[in-house]
């Protein structure tokens, strides 16, 4: 059995019962048309269908060894967890501390997490990676991008 | 002749200042994205959306193709010099390019694929000018049935043949349907799906859903493993061809680029299958097929010219029928939606400007990149060394303020986060990505459709069979959808008692 694709199959399987469950809500027809419950009650079909297939192909023994997912090892884990991570902070942040604070912190963390040791790289990036950006969406498309800590330079 | 009125039109809206400048920038960055494994035309792409979304629509769709076809030169580089294909339809190139630049001839591999590519992309260019204005002259007479048919017939190609598993295409195509009817419903005006949130009564955007599974995963996938990069080194000098090189390359040129067309207009073919059976066609004909994979520079121009010449073909459904074929062509059609310009028969009539511009910019692309790609590769090579370590979170954060410049959302932003980890994922378990994307931009349009048709024939379902065009897609659809278990039960017993 490959548990990822059984577990996968399985979630497609209960994300179609669910919008199923969701589309009863809305009428099937209406005026002897179809309504807005018809096409998500057949896409529920579809995907209730598709998840139970991929769930059986994921229990037969032999998937195991001929379709195999290369998953990263536990430092690539490591990696795109940190991204990840630093991202959602950043995005908790971004309104807050601004974009260029923001921006320079996140580059900051996660060029550091990736591995570089250079203190001239570690300096230069983060901060030309958010000026160079703040350049490009700001000063040249005129995007209002958030100032936050920065505001009271205004 | 009406296309050279048409042409004449369109030059001259491409060759404006803006637009020429922007084609140049489309072409370079092409190049630049193709050329770095990991990020191909569909997450570059969906990168610059944001950037596109500032221009207007003739500058933007200049961009976003001269992206596309710049990136089919740029992945070139990559798969000659390190043997990494810089993204998928040039797999085929790193076997006998690599090999010819293990013997010193980087430079005339290089500079044939440039030369092919140009050939086969202006070929497919002037069939596009050909071919397009008539189809979209016959689609004129389609209505919601064939619409939908046809739009069923995109979906369920791209679904049914992308990938290596059927079910897992379907699956993703299915999931996009169902993201596409999140919102308001586009005839009642009821909310379907928003669970009270104000946000999701605009329904979920294509954008950010885009950015994320085809930007963001794909940063994430770079990041994921340690990639040792070793690149050959090359020089203007290397890039000489001699007599005999042309000769050898001539023909395989011009079959790829006609193989590359064809495939490339068909939906869900696109061009890495052009590129594969541009290359076992070479192989099948040539007098020492033994050869090729040791350097042979016919393997080298017919993949090339294919998946040029694809790039042409893919935008005569999109432009004349706005079926997309590929997920690149999914991400330009969620593109001109945000335009709020609809691609089909009545573009032409409407936009006229906006149609030839664009195919009078593909000529213009298609020039530079050829003077780009033969005096510029030491440049492009010189991209290749910048360390993921800082390319990646780079990536990403042009990403989140990308996604943040079209609505200043935090929600879109958050959207966007999501289907990263979703398109990590699916890119790990081998999950299709172009489905759920081309699905989550044509599904709404798709219910319009269906339910316009509904109401016309008072819900009679055969009204999609028996009128004579909807009736023709719909029966490739169904080919389509059951092709595995016709081949078991009616051709492949053919084949075997034709071969006894």
């Amino acid at each position: 059995m490959n548990k990822a694709e059984t577990v996968a199959g399985s979630v497609f399987a209960a994300i179609g019962v669910w919008i199923l469950l969701e589309s009863i809500k809305f009428p099937y027809f209406l005026e002897g048309v179809p309504g807005p419950g018809f096409l998500p009650r057949w896409i529920s079909f579809g995907i209730i269908g598709t998840g139970l297939v991929l769930t059986a192909k994921g229990i037969r023994p032999r998937l195991a060894l001929l379709e195999a997912i290369q998953w990263p090892e536990a430092a690539g884990w490591r990696r795109v967890g940190l991204m990840l991570g630093a991202l959602a902070v950043s995005l908790l942040l971004l309104e807050l501390l601004g974009f260029l604070v923001t921006t320079t912190l996140f580059m900051a963390v996660v060029v550091f997490g990736l591995g570089v040791r250079s203190w001239r790289m570690l300096a230069s990036v983060p901060l030309l990676s958010a000026i160079g950006l703040y350049v490009i969406f700001a000063v040249w498309l005129l995007v209002p991008l958030p100032k936050g800590i920065l505001a009271f330079f205004e | 002749m009406d296309f050279v009125s048409n042409l004449s039109i369109g030059f001259a809206v491409a060759f404006s200042p803006i637009n020429l400048v922007v084609v140049t920038l489309g072409v370079i960055v092409g190049t630049v994205i193709g050329a770095l494994p990991g990020i191909g035309p569909v997450a570059g792409l969906s990168i610059l959306i944001p950037l596109a979304f500032g221009m207007n629509p003739t500058s933007a769709m200049i961009l976003m193709c001269g992206v596309y076809y710049g990136c089919m030169y740029g992945g070139t580089i990559t798969s000659v010099l390190m043997n990494v294909p810089g993204e998928s339809s040039t797999i085929m190139t790193c076997l006998d390019g690599y090999a010819m630049a293990r013997k010193g001839r980087a430079g005339p591999a290089l500079t044939i694929a440039a030369i092919g590519s140009f050939i086969a992309g202006t070929f497919s260019v002037v069939m596009l000018t050909l071919l397009a204005p008539p189809i979209a002259e016959a689609a004129l007479s389609f209505g919601p049935p064939e619409y939908f048919a046809l739009m069923l017939l995109g979906l369920s190609a791209i679904s049914g043949l992308t990938g290596k598993s059927r079910a897992k295409g379907y699956a993703m195509g299915f999931i996009g349907l169902a993201l596409a009817m999140v919102g308001l419903d586009p005839i009642g005006g009821a909310p379907r799906f928003t669970f009270g949130s104000l946000e999701l009564m605009d329904g979920i955007g294509f954008l950010p859903v885009a950015v994320g599974m085809f930007g963001l995963g794909a940063v994430l996938g770079m990041i994921d493993q340690v990639l040792e990069i070793q690149v050959m080194k090359t020089s203007l000098r290397d890039m000489v061809i001699t007599k005999k090189d042309i000769k050898d390359s001539a023909m395989p040129i011009v079959r790829g680029g006609i193989i590359g067309f064809v495939i490339g207009v068909l939906p869900g073919a696109g061009a890495t299958i052009a590129t594969f059976l541009a290359y076992a066609a070479e192989k099948q004909i040539s007098r020492t097929p033994e050869l090729f994979g040791t350097g042979m520079i016919e393997g080298v121009a017919s993949p090339e010219a294919a998946n040029n010449a694809s790039t042409g073909g893919a935008m005569i459904p999109l432009l004349t029928l706005g079926i997309p074929g590929s997920g690149t062509t999914a991400v330009m059609l969620g593109v001109l939606t945000l335009f709020s310009l609809q691609p089909g028969p009545l573009l032409f009539s409407k936009n006229p400007e906006f149609v030839w511009g664009l195919i009078a910019s593909m000529y213009i692309g298609n020039v530079m990149l050829l003077v780009l790609n033969i005096a510029f590769v030491p440049a492009f090579v010189a991209v290749l060394r910048v360390p993921y370590k800082v390319l990646a979170p780079l990536i990403a954060i042009f990403c989140v303020v990308g996604v943040y410049s079209v609505n200043y959302s935090m929600f879109d932003l958050w959207v966007m986060l999501g289907f990263g980890v979703v398109g990590y994922l699916t890119n790990k378990m081998g999950y299709p990505q172009a489905p759920l994307v081309l699905a989550l931009v044509l599904g709404g349009q798709m219910e319009v459709s269906l339910r316009q048709s509904l109401k016309m024939s008072q819900a009679d379902i055969s009204t999609f069979f028996t009128r004579p065009i909807s009736g023709a897609i719909m029966a490739a659809v169904i080919v389509i959808i059951l092709w595995p278990v016709l081949n078991r039960l009616l051709f492949k017993p053919v084949l075997k008692g034709l071969k006894a």
